[in-house]
């Protein structure tokens, strides 16, 4: 078992497998990412937590996780849980290049699974950004990828909250370049 | 409360990568962050663009054509469009050929008709889209007018518009004599707007839709003073389709009165003006950097296997196409059908 610890300073006792979804935290276990360990220490620090050293490593491991909350923390090990088991991404799948070649579909439970409301949406998309699950991570911007689809730049501010901060000089010429993506 | 626009650029960049290309232009409209995120990363920008193409599906892409980053990617879809923006369509090109060819030489002029004959007969010469070709007297001994090419019909829009090329304009016999025959030829052309399916296929050569064309040749005449037939003219067009039989192309280093020089693997063409033949090719298309492509790229020697290969050609003073015409090869972008 690994002991995972929000931000909130609430612990997940969570199966190594499924904890290890996360390339994070799996290289945390492994010790190959000593930097992280650290930088984590220093959150840790920083938040005023008391996790010592020995903690860490041992059999009764306790992995600080300074960024989460443990609400999205649960809904994450929720989607780690559901996929325990399957195969990792390989590591050098991580370009944007390849992001164009797949398509927005998602699967039926991951679609159930992300219909959260946006803060949830963001929070995971942050989270599995930085516990580095690369598939939550894949379905987080495809959702938003699908949320922008067929709609108006107006609507899409509107929906994520987006200030339009262009002069309307600006806009003109965007507009303007934008000529050829008008439907005709 | 976390914003979309609180998310890591790079995380945003991947969620934008999921949107097509139209989709992404809305996006750029968003704010400046959305706009500059786009502009930073060259497979959104590429994306974009590919759609400011027309080419809208980049899945059509053989990105095996390419280093595969969205980078050289993007460079290359650039340069594409530079190159079909230099062209101004409402502009007349006159393809002069003033001196008297050998008949085998018609394998040189070809492209200028866009016409090829198909079949073992000498009977059936298809003529394929011809934009207004006026051609005044087209002899088989004597080539020796100019042919004036106007692609009036791309002015109006590049939509494809067939043109029937009156009998009377190019006759059958025109192009029944000579060696004409035996240097019929799979790819002859290289020309002219081949604007769409519905030509078909054109011994074994298919030609899609220009916008769209695995090859894009540009031509332009050649300005040198020595070389006096053309000064500076304005380029031609053509498209080669996936299916056109490129067997062999060379790569051709300065080719020019001072320096004819092939590059390894390519036939021998003698500097010596004696030495006029060349092997192993039997038709050569020679380009020469063009003037207003930055990059100079894909000078490109072309060489189509279907023709005799008794063809001979007479480089100095006398070859029709290094003293007449030059072909600039474009290299566009490649698809997968």
């Amino acid at each position: 078992m690994v002991i995972l610890a929000t931000s909130d300073n609430e612990q997940f006792n969570v199966d190594k497998e499924v904890a290890e979804r996360s390339v994070l935290i799996k290289n945390m276990l492994e010790g190959e990412n000593p930097i992280a360990l650290a930088v984590a220490f220093v959150y840790m620090k920083l938040n005023g937590s008391f996790i010592r050293h020995e903690d860490v490593g041992e059999s009764d491991q306790s992995i600080p996780l300074p960024n989460i909350t443990s609400p999205v923390l649960k809904k994450v090990l929720e989607y780690c849980e559901h996929h325990r088991g399957e195969p990792l991404p390989s590591g050098d799948t991580d370009n944007a290049d390849d992001v164009r070649k797949r398509t927005t579909d998602i699967s039926e439970w991951d679609q159930k699974f992300i219909t959260v409301d946006q803060e949830m949406l963001f929070e995971i998309i942050l989270a599995a950004n930085y516990l580095d699950i690369k598939p939550l991570l894949d379905v987080g911007c495809k959702t938003v990828a699908n949320m922008i689809k067929g709609k108006t730049p107006e609507e899409i501010r509107k929906l994520f909250n987006i200030v339009n901060d262009f002069t309307p000089e600006e806009e003109a010429q965007i507009k303007k370049e934008n000529e050829w993506a008008e439907d005709r | 409360m976390v914003f979309l626009s609180c998310l890591p650029t790079e995380v945003i960049t991947r969620a934008l990568g999921y949107l097509s290309s139209k989709e992404l232009a809305s996006c750029t409209s968003l704010s400046k962050l959305f706009l500059t995120i786009i502009k930073a990363s060259s497979i959104l920008t590429y994306a974009l663009e590919l759609g400011k193409a027309e080419l809208n599906d980049m899945y059509h892409l053989n990105l095996d054509q390419f280093d595969k980053s969205s980078s050289e990617l993007l460079a290359a879809l650039r340069r594409r469009e530079q190159a079909w923006s230099t062209f101004a369509w409402t502009k007349q090109w006159d393809v002069p050929v003033k001196r008297v060819y050998k008949s085998s030489e018609i394998c040189g002029p070809v492209f200028v008709g866009g016409y090829s004959r198909r079949g073992p007969g000498i009977d059936t010469i298809d003529v394929y889209d011809f934009y207004d070709i006026n051609t005044n007297g087209f002899q088989t001994k004597t080539r020796s007018r100019c042919y004036k090419l106007q692609l009036c019909k791309l002015s109006t829009g590049l939509e494809y518009d067939h043109i029937e090329i009156p009998q009377s304009t190019i006759s059958l016999e025109t192009f029944s004599a000579g060696s004409w025959e035996s240097s019929r030829s799979s790819v002859q052309i290289f020309g002219y707007n081949l604007l769409d399916v519905t030509l078909g296929e054109f011994n074994d050569v298919r030609i899609i839709n220009w916008k769209t064309a695995q090859h894009v040749m540009l031509f332009s005449g050649v300005s040198d003073s020595d070389w006096t037939m053309i000064s500076e003219t304005e380029v031609l067009v053509a498209g080669y389709g996936e299916n056109v039989p490129l067997l062999k192309y060379y790569t051709v280093n300065g080719f020019g009165p001072n320096s004819d020089k092939l590059e390894e693997n390519s036939p021998s063409l003698g500097a010596d003006e004696s030495d006029t033949s060349i092997s192993g090719v039997d038709q050569v298309i020679f380009g020469l950097p063009f003037k207003k492509d930055p990059h100079g790229i894909a000078i490109q020697t072309w060489g189509v296997d279907s023709i005799s290969s008794e063809v001979s050609f007479t480089p100095k003073p006398y070859s029709p196409f290094v003293k007449s015409t030059t072909f600039v090869i474009l290299r566009g972008l490649r698809l997968l059908g």
